[in-house]
């Protein structure tokens, strides 16, 4: 394997950015690596070899890359055009803040005194993690056709949001309710984490 | 040897000494080992990559003898993170070997 192909393996998923900076860093090391071999009195192809031998499997490299980095699929999913999104985020604010209206009108008593049960903090949860979603659909609908869906989507999480409590009569109704939510809760909870995942890597290039 | 795991920390203990770049980072490790901890070098980067984009280091490209190069310096994040990982692993080793030396 020669130099650009390893740099080429290692890097297949990376986003541009990424790759460059991993280019000249592998670029730089082999330099180096060739000169001491070349000192140690190896031919120069001769030493290329051996330096780009040391840096090993190119996958394994890739697959820590990729840790690292924002790769093309997570630019594939969060590359909405960042000043487009920025202009019409006010929309996906005001869904947010719907959401944590509703938790205001549900729960104000409870935050008011701050005896807050099992089922209303999870209701809290549920509300913000809710609101969380509808955000992201509202910036998703700028990265693909979809708008109206991703609309309709957001629209309907802030919905159940509001009628998910003003529904519960008994406590049955409670029991199965939180079993639902808390499932919906790791979920929308599963993607917040990986969000911020990619925004530690976007925030990194 | 295996270094999965401890390969951060290894290199946070190498730039302790002052800022380096990669090829003299692999090298200072292999050295002071004796060559026992031997490792592919192109698992550096993913490693050092890794470091800086959590804080513990910073890096800044410099030319020396007419070639560029990357240097990456410790913050003082990495260094708190080096002296935590040192005691864990004392302790961590302190410990095998004493269960290994009393079967001997």
């Amino acid at each position: 394997m020669n130099l650009e192909t390893w740099i080429a393996t290692a890097t297949e998923n990376l986003a541009p950015k990424a790759v460059q900076k991993v280019r000249e860093d592998i670029t730089m090391h082999v330099e180096t690596a060739v000169n001491r071999y070349q000192l140690e009195r190896h031919g120069e192809l001769e030493a290329l070899e051996m330096a780009v031998k040391d840096l090993g499997d190119a996958k394994i490299a890739a697959r820590g890359f990729e840790k690292a980095y924002l790769t093309k699929n997570d630019l594939e999913n969060f590359s909405y055009d960042q000043k487009q999104a920025k202009d019409q985020l006010w929309f996906g604010v005001i869904l947010f803040g719907f959401s944590i209206l509703s938790l205001k009108i549900n729960l104000s008593e409870q935050i008011s005194s701050w005896n807050m049960s099992i089922f209303m903090l999870l209701y809290a949860l549920y509300c913000i993690s809710n609101g969380y979603a509808a955000l992201r659909f509202t910036l998703k609908s700028y990265i693909e056709p979809r708008m109206i869906l991703n609309f309709l989507l957001a629209f309907s999480l802030i919905a159940l949001s509001v009628i998910t409590k003003m529904s519960l009569k008994t406590d049955k109704d409670t029991n199965q309710f939180m079993i639902i939510i808390i499932f919906q809760i790791i979920w929308r909870f599963s993607s917040i984490y990986q969000d911020y995942l990619k925004w530690r890597k976007m925030r990194f290039l | 040897m295996n270094l999965k795991g401890s390969l951060p920390t290894l290199i946070l203990e190498v730039l302790s000494h002052g800022p380096s770049h990669g090829y003299e980072i692999a090298s200072g490790i292999k050295r002071r080992s004796q060559g026992v901890l031997d490792f592919k070098e192109g698992t550096l980067y993913p490693a050092l990559h890794t470091l800086e984009r959590d804080g513990m280091l910073t890096s800044e490209t410099d030319i020396e003898n007419g070639r560029t190069r990357r240097y990456y310096k410790l913050t003082e994040k990495g260094s708190k993170t080096l002296q935590k990982s040192t005691l864990e692993w004392q302790r961590m080793s302190g410990a095998i070997s004493g269960i290994l030396g009393g079967a001997v």
